[in-house]
């Protein structure tokens, strides 16, 4: 009798929902994924306020570079993440490392751990090829910043004696864009991108023992851990996961056809010619930009948007897996209150 | 033969990830593989860049550079300071491992006292400064935003005047149900406590919503991998 | 005597500020050709800082450039430190400038800044100067804006030394049960029912993070237990600080229950510091060993949920703790039993009944308590636009 009972149970529907076989789930979320990205699905998002905060500030010290030749503020970058969080990560410091060479803004970059700084390097590149810019002058790698509340103490005074070298063994002195941005005085910002919980570090030690302005752009996993932060004005907004990644892009997918004009993939094939190549130091990027790299370039525009559509899917996917699974649960317990009744009305 | 070298990499890369995905059916000799080539590798990849990247231009460079400089007060600074650091390996014998406490002591000493204002500063006193007004200087206890929602009772206007005492009644909620020298049956513990578990439990919903988006977007990340990036190469390498 | 000696060097370092020189021209001069300047000196420093207000009262076609020059005027020389180029836009400027690396001197100290302004031309030549200006620096030992944190950890550290003293003499205080630590000695029964292994994560901080010293405090409590029982335990870790650490709690614990057999120093091993090979290979262990209860206590970051996930597919009980915000919705939602944040570092007083933990926790929930009534009286002076609280106590 009872043996009769667990089958009959078995067949109802709702235990069968709730007993869908792991493999399949995961086929269906590999689908939801996949088929959206494969058809180079791009969905338009809309913008939220933390994010354009963190735009409007660049915004800002661009204005005020324009209106104080003499007296530019640059901005340092903490480059906090590894190659675990790249996906989320990657669009965005590609669109932060876009809107300010864009700008003309000076860029300082440094790494806190060892395994950052190969990814820094060839992510500030990439871009840095994007837009003629000049090693040295206009941008600078700094390398190794361990341990990293070392480096943000001493960047109150001066960076460069804690340094010794950059990156590619350059002496300190001699690269021309530390002889002025050196200090927390002529960083307009610090936008700290990471996967970790760095930004935290910022905060403590740059915003509150030097009254330092700090964005953020984090993975999704610590935005939620930032955004008491982020609301109390001690991030001066915030980037958060593959969705403000998105939002950024977009923006600065603007700006840039403002500035470079409609056809960018014209600007770049027109970018390296015969006679201005000589003076760009193949050690860091090489200028020429064939088509394959042009359409590498063009994607990479708006790899955080592809990305959007499939999260719109999986997001989905999984509300309806929730919703699903609920009711199961509900009329099961449900089944089960009735059974005990009436057990015990027997 | 370059072109094999720029593709042979990417493929094994390829190859490891979808090893590592087989996790999911089962475990087995594949993933086994897998597993111990990434220990391996990044144990043996810590111990390269540790010389390469932090021994020497952290300690070896500056102490040259003082030496030559004639500053030998800061060069002895350094060398003490690695010498100690060097104690960490006196834990391999038995008879030497108390000497290992020094470096221990030291770093969670130094760090303990070092973070002090700092954390005080950005984790107490400016975040229960924000709970009593805003960046811009308005109370989120704001009369004047209830105002503006009776006046035209809007969805938005609605929000906007909630979200200030919802802040403030949740902190001063949850910061009770943390309180652990009041027992169970005392009335303000008893009163806060469903409370503060709703408040907690929706704001941990809200984070494991977002983390959700974050594993989905390793999960593309790896997928642009496979399916867009390495196929790119191999048109690239082998096409032309 | 020492209590006064003690009071006596804080007043000193509060009252410091009185005895620092008192600036002098500090207000705006006028010179010919015209420009107003005004030296700054920056509050509450050491006396490197100034800040330069300039503002230009010719107009653009009179005289079109400008250098200002900043020097750090000593007793025998006067040092170039800054220099600047201005174009006459009609509008006051602001320039900062540090009149001397601070490393220089290991004391504060006064240091007199001296402005000079010439006009100029395109190519910044000095052609004509027209101002002279100095000022001595204001130099303080405290920085009063930094004042609430020094009270704070005053505070709290009587508070702490107050409850230590009274634990060490035996008096019991009272912590609340925390659900979810009950259930540790269930879990360690079970594992040793079941005849498995238990393992102990003590997440994947350094040591400089709390949550990695209160999971490392209330593995010895755990040890203990087990050792009891003499179950299996094993600790592998990420970090080789808290391995070593963890090896000497461990043995220290066994030793304590009088089974220093027990204690293996393979037991408590280092894995690896990437943070996704730790993952891979712990899951790996878990599915290999089975292990009958697994604790996940410390400082967690994206793997959590690999280690809950994995050790609920092989059956283990899981009681989970950590203070990272992101990851305790992943221990709630798969571990059986999760202490969420500050539970984690209470648990470590209610566990060992340790003096120094129970009289820290018992200092912190009476710092929380003020800090709940400043926070309660800020908010209602607030209301009637009384801003003692935030603009002198809880600052920005």
């Amino acid at each position: 009798m009872a043996d009769k009972n667990e089958n009959k149970q078995k067949d109802k529907w709702y235990v069968k929902i709730m007993s869908i076989k792991k493999p399949y789930v995961y086929l269906g979320m590999f689908l939801v994924v996949i088929i959206p990205f494969l058809a180079n699905l791009q969905i338009k998002t809309y913008e939220t306020e933390l994010v354009g905060q963190v735009y409007n500030k660049i915004e800002k010290i661009h204005e005020y570079n324009i209106n104080h030749p003499d007296k530019k503020k640059g901005v340092l970058i903490g480059f906090d993440y590894g190659p675990s969080t790249t996906p989320e990560c990657d669009p965005i410091a590609y669109s932060v490392f876009r809107h300010l060479f864009l700008r003309d803004i000076p860029i300082v970059v440094w790494a806190p751990y060892g395994p950052y700084l190969e990814l820094a390097d060839s992510r500030l590149n990439r871009i840095a090829k994007e837009y003629k810019a000049n090693y040295g002058k206009d941008y600078a790698f700094m390398g190794l910043a361990y341990p990293a509340t070392a480096y943000m103490v001493s960047t109150s005074s001066d960076l460069r004696p804690v340094f010794n070298t950059d990156y590619y063994g350059n002496d300190v002195y001699d690269l021309k864009i530390l002889d002025r941005f050196n200090n927390y005085d002529n960083f307009g910002l610090v936008v700290s991108i990471s996967g970790t919980a760095m930004p935290e570090y910022w905060l403590r030690y740059a915003n509150s023992l030097y009254d330092q302005e700090v964005s953020v752009g984090t993975t999704a996993v610590n935005a939620a851990k930032f955004y008491p932060y982020a609301n109390s004005g001690q991030f001066t907004g915030m980037i958060a996961g593959l969705k403000g990644a998105a939002e950024y892009e977009q923006k600065v997918t603007r700006l840039e056809k403002e500035i470079v004009g409609k056809d960018v993939k014209s600007y770049l094939r027109n970018l390296y010619t015969e006679a201005n190549r000589e003076k760009f130091n193949k050690e860091y990027f090489n200028p020429n930009f064939n088509e394959g790299a042009i359409r590498t370039a063009m994607l990479r525009r708006h790899q955080a948007g592809r990305g959007m559509s499939s999260q719109f899917g999986a997001h989905i996917y999984v509300i309806i897996l929730i919703i699903i699974g609920n009711i199961g649960y509900f009329f099961k317990r449900k089944a089960e209150k009735d059974r005990t009744k009436r057990r015990r009305g027997v | 033969m370059e072109a094999i070298s720029i593709l042979f990499w990417p493929t094994i890369a390829v190859l490891l990830s979808v090893a590592i995905y087989t996790f999911l059916w089962k475990d087995n000799m594949v993933y086994k593989i897998a597993e111990h080539i990434f220990m391996g590798v990044s144990v043996g990849y810590s111990i390269a860049y540790s010389y390469h990247k932090i021994l020497v231009p952290k300690l070896w460079v500056p102490v040259k550079r003082f030496l030559s400089q004639g500053n030998y007060i800061l060069a002895i600074y350094f060398i003490l300071g690695g010498l100690i650091g060097l104690l960490y390996i006196s834990r391999f014998t038995d008879k030497t491992s108390w000497l290992s406490r020094y470096p221990i002591a030291i770093t969670v000493g130094f760090y303990a006292g070092f973070r002090i204002v700092p954390v005080w500063m950005t984790m107490v006193s400016k975040q229960l400064n924000a709970t009593i007004k805003d960046p811009t200087g308005s109370p989120l206890l704001n009369g004047k935003l209830f105002e503006a929602f009776f006046n035209n009772p809007t969805w938005g206007n609605f929000i906007n005047a909630i979200n200030g005492p919802l802040i403030v009644v949740g902190v001063l909620l949850v910061l009770i149900y943390f309180f652990f020298s009041f027992s169970n049956d005392n009335f303000v513990v008893k009163i806060s406590r469903k409370p503060a578990l709703v408040i907690l439990m929706l704001g941990f919903g809200g984070a494991f919503g977002y983390t959700f988006m974050a594993r989905i977007s390793l999960f593309i990340g790896r997928m642009n991998f496979i399916f867009s990036e390495w196929p790119e190469l191999i048109k690239s390498t082998l096409g032309g | 005597m020492k209590k006064i000696i003690f009071i006596f060097i804080i007043i000193t370092i509060l009252i410091s500020p009185i005895f620092s020189e008192k600036t002098e021209n500090n207000e705006f001069d006028e010179f010919d050709p015209k420009a107003r300047v005004k030296i700054i000196d920056k509050p509450q420093d050491e006396g490197t800082h100034v800040y330069v207000e300039f503002k230009p009262l010719n107009k653009p076609d009179e005289v079109k450039y400008y250098l200002l020059e900043v020097y750090n005027k000593k007793a025998d020389s006067e040092e170039l430190v800054s220099s600047f180029k201005i174009e006459n836009k009609g509008k006051s400027l602001r320039f900062s400038s540090t009149l001397e690396d601070s490393t220089y001197s290991p004391w504060p100290k006064s240091r007199t800044a001296l402005i000079k302004a010439y006009s100029s031309n395109k190519k910044g030549e000095k052609l004509n100067q027209f101002v002279s200006k100095t000022m001595k620096t204001n130099y303080s030992w405290f920085n009063i804006n930094k004042l609430s944190a020094f009270l704070g950890v005053v505070i709290f550290l009587i508070l702490v030394y107050i409850f230590i003293k009274k634990a060490r003499t035996g008096t019991k205080f009272f912590i609340r049960k925390i659900p979810g630590l009950d259930a540790v000695d269930s879990a360690v029964g079970r594992a040793t029912e079941m005849g498995k292994p238990i393992y102990y994560v003590p997440g994947i901080g350094t040591t400089s993070q709390i949550a990695t010293l209160a999971s490392l405090n209330i593995l010895a409590p755990i040890t203990r237990k087990v050792a009891k029982f003499s179950t299996p335990l094993k600790v592998p870790n990420r970090d080789p600080v808290v391995m070593s650490i963890a090896q000497d709690v461990v043995q220290e614990a066994y030793m304590a229950e009088g089974r220093p057999d027990l204690f293996d120093s393979n037991d408590v091993f280092f894995l690896t510091r990437q943070q996704f090979a730790f993952a891979g290979s712990v899951s790996g262990l878990f599915k290999r060993e089975k292990p009958g209860a697994v604790f996940l206590l410390g400082k967690f970051y994206a793997e959590s949920l690999i280690f809950a996930e994995t050790a609920n597919d092989v059956g283990a009980i899981q009681i989970a703790g950590t203070d990272s915000v992101s990851q305790i919705p992943f221990f709630i939602a798969a571990c059986d039993y999760t202490l969420i944040g500050e539970e984690l570092f209470a648990a470590s007083g209610y566990l060992s009944r340790d003096p120094l933990i129970v009289g820290t926790t018992k200092a912190q929930d009476y710092l929380k308590a003020l800090l709940i009534i400043l926070l309660f009286i800020g908010i209602i002076l607030n209301i009637f636009d009384i801003d003692i609280i935030t603009d002198y106590i809880l600052q920005r």
